[in-house]
């Protein structure tokens, strides 16, 4: 009899507790903001409505997504995980994120990236089997890497020492090329490739041959800048005669040159040493800055003779020739000349300003006639 | 009583020797039997009428039997000619026609009568002093039967801004051709319609072809009208009422090139004037007597270099005075021009071509193009000008430009090796030492006018020592002063020994203890108007700054040279 109890109550529990599982379910409420109406609402994975919604689900464990596609790839996501008891209710308010690449975009870019990768190495290995060397570092690159090739160090070795030759020997017929039109330096670097068997069979004598062109032509430039009077070339091509290098070994020539430096030299600082005493006359002179303050004497702008500085129009030119000025100017101010103009040839000098403008030009003109005349006598 | 009437004569002509106005009463005075005698013997040669004329007036006019001589004949006759009142030994419309031209102002028409015709009657050599007056008085009276030959040299007072005066002597031989000369308009009141005047063509003394005359350009002479301005800064209006003094300036003519065609950028126009050898002789020696007599009032509208210079032709030259063209005064010297241009008394052709005019002496052409090429070529070889015009490059400092030269490597190599471009550089400093010399009188002129020279004499006597006045009395007061005393002028054309010929020693401006003094004087320059000196130092230093830059530049033409000797 206990027996039969005992198995009729086992019976109604485990009914009992059938039952109440079949029934128990629970609401949840997926609230989104006004913006985000229309949003997706997954659980667990399953797709349950748009946003806001009103969920009766059983009770446990709850993963909750709601998604907001914004284009092909981007989606704003809202994730959260929680449980849900049994008979309860239970609202979530949903804060979407920023947008973000969606899961599916993320494959498909990598999938793209792949193919890329293949396309480019493959045709890295084509344009390196063709002879280009910037594409066979490349491919070294890739097979060192297993970017778009499979991975293999032994390939990656061969084609960068394979690359190493190529360069040289492109660098070399291009600096060839620049050489034989007459650069000087492209035949140094010439000169450096034969002597070093670089891009082109070693080769002693060319080297030779291709630094004395290059020599001569540096001789050559050196003369020409020296002539026209830079220092450090003059000393150049003196070196250059002394040695030999690039003209004739001719050591009266080295000396003359080295003479004509040292003599530019010293013109140089007699120079320097007269804008220096012309910058301290200037000085000198710093209480009466003319061109800008003197008070109410100058109007530069105009013609000199024609403007009187005092507003009085012609007066200067109608005395010109009437008065003695420049005696008494030349008395005051011989004071102050330092220069090498003897102020005593002023005169002199002033008979010659009249006619020179005249020879200069119009050499034919009756003015420049009596200036060669007068030069005769 | 006859020293009282003795001592009335001598009154009166000293009266009349310091200008007074005389009463020309008619006096009589006690003469001598000798002065009379002498009076008779220096009119003897004259015409039988004149002789006839003036005994009778010197009888109805002098009385007495002294015999002792009191007065010179040539004093007597003055004083007779001053008080008669015969018409026939009066002045006539002719005479103050030939008065204007030739004579000063400063003498009235009938003292100045009584003077020449004094003169006249009693100078055997006066045909050679006065041509002029000489010539009317014999076209009245008939030949005073002088002939006595002129001196071959006729002196004209040459006026230049780096001497004060020099006597030049011409030879009237010398002179080829005469030209009138015309400065196109310029821009001031007193030039705005050009200027005019004569230029002589004078031949060198040993070479006489035409090709050595034109081209002797140092030698020649420009003779024109021009005010003489007795104070420091022009007026416009004393120009118009003609209260500046006019005289013919004598100026060389590449004194005159430089200042219209160089200083002024004015084109100069010469046209020969169709002269015969005797009229250009007679022309040279009137001109000479206009240059050292003639003083007169200059107007800017009645009597001004145009219609002074028409009035001179007009008695100097026939076939001027002949061409009824000539008897309007043209009163703008653009239209004078312009009218002789046409006329036949000029060789209008030269200067059909202005080319080949300017290639034979006929036209001048402003240096404007040529400075402006100059220019152009130095600020393509430089680095980096500053200055893109003649403006803007003149009103650089000297002494910067010289050192923006210096630092550029590249210009200052090229510049000592190309000629071309060392004269165009040296062109432009040049320039700028005429427009800083113009700068500097100007600024001169200025001070002096703002402070009146006795004042600035008085400062100086009380702030200098002696030696340091008289370096500034003679070194810088003297030649100032002379520009504003009326020039010495003489009556008619000078000889040899009315021109002192031994000059006064020259005083040394540039002695190492005048230097020192000049200093000093400098400094008081600058105290007693710091703010009108001021410019001036200016000027000069700028000035001396061209000068130092342009000897400069002549060194590196010296190199040049001396490079290709060795060569």
């Amino acid at each position: 009899m206990y027996k039969s109890c005992f198995q009729s109550l086992f019976k109604i529990c485990i009914l009992f507790a059938i039952s109440n599982t079949a029934n128990s379910e629970s609401a949840l409420r997926v609230a989104c903001e006004d913006s985000d109406e229309g949003s997706k609402i997954y659980i667990n994975g399953k797709y349950k409505g748009d946003c806001s919604s009103a969920l009766f689900l059983p009770a446990g464990n709850i993963k909750l997504r709601v998604v907001m596609p914004v284009d092909s790839e981007y989606e704003k996501v809202y994730e959260n995980e929680f449980y849900l008891g049994d008979n309860t209710a239970k609202k979530v308010e949903v804060s979407l994120s920023a947008p973000q690449l969606s899961i599916a975009a993320i494959k498909e870019r990598k999938r793209k990236k792949n193919l890329l990768e293949k396309e480019t190495a493959s045709a890295a290995l084509v344009a390196a089997k063709k002879g280009d060397y910037k594409a066979m570092k490349s491919v070294s690159q890739f097979y060192e890497q297993g970017t778009g090739l499979a991975q293999n160090s032994q390939k990656a070795e061969f084609w960068r020492k394979k690359s190493i030759v190529t360069e040289q020997r492109t660098a070399a017929l291009e600096t060839l090329k620049q050489a034989k039109a007459g650069n000087a330096t492209a035949m140094r670097s010439m000169s450096q490739f034969y002597a070093e068997g670089k891009g082109v069979k070693q080769n002693t004598k060319k080297a030779k041959a291709w630094e004395d062109k290059a020599d001569a032509i540096r001789a050559e430039a050196a003369l020409q800048s020296a002539k026209a009077g830079n220092i450090s070339s003059m000393r150049e091509i003196s070196r250059y005669y002394s040695t030999g290098t690039g003209v004739n070994q001719d050591t009266s020539e080295s000396k003359s040159w080295n003479n004509k430096a040292e003599l530019a030299v010293k013109e140089k600082n007699d120079r320097q040493q007269q804008r220096r005493k012309s910058i301290k006359s200037k000085a000198e002179l710093a209480k009466i800055d003319f061109f800008e303050n003197t008070k109410g004497a100058f109007n530069w702008a105009g013609e000199i003779m024609r403007k009187d500085p005092h507003d009085d129009p012609g007066g200067v030119s109608s005395v010109f020739l009437t008065g003695p000025y420049i005696s008494t100017f030349a008395a005051v101010s011989d004071i102050t000349i330092t220069g090498p103009f003897n102020i005593t040839k002023v005169s002199n000098l002033k008979k010659d300003i009249s006619y020179r403008p005249s020879n200069f030009d119009k050499p034919n003109s009756m003015i420049a006639k009596a200036y060669r005349q007068k030069n005769q006598y | 009583m006859n020293k009282i009437i003795s001592l009335c004569l001598t009154l009166y002509l000293s009266f009349f020797l310091n200008g007074c106005t005389s009463p020309y009463k008619r006096v009589s005075y006690f003469i001598s039997d000798l002065e009379k005698q002498e009076i008779i013997a220096l009119i003897e040669n004259q015409s039988e009428d004149l002789k006839h004329t003036i005994l009778k007036e010197v009888d109805s006019s002098f009385y007495g039997d002294k015999k002792q001589i009191k007065h010179s004949a040539k004093e007597l006759l003055f004083s007779f000619l001053m008080t008669t009142t015969k018409n026939k030994l009066l002045a006539d419309e002719k005479f103050e026609s030939v008065h204007n031209v030739v004579g000063n102002r400063n003498l009235k028409v009938r003292e100045a009568f009584a003077l020449t015709f004094s003169k006249y009657l009693t100078d055997k050599a006066y045909h050679c002093k006065q041509p002029l007056y000489f010539q009317y008085y014999k076209n009245r009276y008939g030949s005073n039967g002088t002939d006595t030959p002129c001196q071959n040299k006729i002196p004209f007072n040459v006026l230049s801004k780096d001497n004060v005066e020099e006597v030049t002597w011409l030879d009237p031989m010398r002179v080829k051709s005469i030209h009138l000369l015309f400065a196109g308009n310029g821009e001031s009141i007193a030039s705005r319609f050009g200027h005019i005047s004569i230029r002589l063509i004078i031949c060198p003394k040993n070479n006489f072809s035409k090709e050595a005359c034109d081209s002797n350009l140092y030698e020649h002479l420009v003779l024109g009208y021009r005010a003489h301005i007795n104070e420091f800064k022009i007026s416009t209006l004393k120009g118009l009422m003609g209260d500046y003094r006019s005289y013919l300036f004598a100026n060389n003519f590449m004194d005159v090139y430089q200042e219209y065609a160089i200083g002024e950028f004015r084109e100069i126009y010469s046209l020969p004037l169709k002269l015969n050898k005797y009229e250009r002789e007679k022309t040279v020696r009137t001109m000479s007597e206009i240059h050292w007599g003639y003083t007169g009032d200059y107007k800017y509208l009645t009597k001004n270099c145009s219609n002074l210079m028409q009035n001179a032709l007009k008695h100097t030259w026939k076939q001027f005075s002949l061409d009824p063209k000539m008897n309007e005064l043209y009163w703008r010297p653009d239209n004078f021009f312009e009218e002789m241009k046409s006329s036949a008394l000029t060789k209008f052709e030269k200067l059909s071509d202005l080319v080949k005019a300017e290639q034979e002496g006929y036209y001048f052409s402003s240096t404007k193009p040529i400075y402006e090429k100059a220019l152009n070529l130095v600020r393509d070889a430089m680095h980096s000008p500053s200055f893109s015009n003649l403006d803007e490059y003149l009103i650089i400092d000297p002494a910067k430009r010289h050192s923006t030269v210096l630092d550029d490597d590249s210009f200052y190599a090229t510049i000592k090796d190309n000629k071309y471009l060392l004269e165009a550089q040296l062109l432009l400093e040049e320039l700028s030492i005429i427009r800083f010399e113009n700068r500097m009188m100007a600024e001169m002129a200025f001070y002096f006018d703002n402070n009146d020279i006795d004042s600035i004499k008085t400062h100086m006597r009380n702030q200098l020592k002696d030696d340091e006045f008289k370096v500034f009395s003679k070194c810088i007061l003297a030649p100032v002063v002379a520009l504003t005393k009326p020039l010495k002028k003489k009556s008619g054309i000078p000889v040899m020994t009315d021109i002192d010929l031994v000059k006064s020693k020259r005083y040394s401006c540039k002695s190492a203890e005048n230097k020192v003094h000049l200093k000093r004087v400098r400094l008081e320059m600058h105290n007693l108007d710091p703010d009108n000196w001021a410019p001036i130092e200016a000027a000069m230093y700028y000035w001396v700054k061209s000068l130092e830059n342009v000897g400069h530049y002549i060194a590196l033409q010296k190199n040049q040279l001396d490079v290709k000797r060795l060569n």
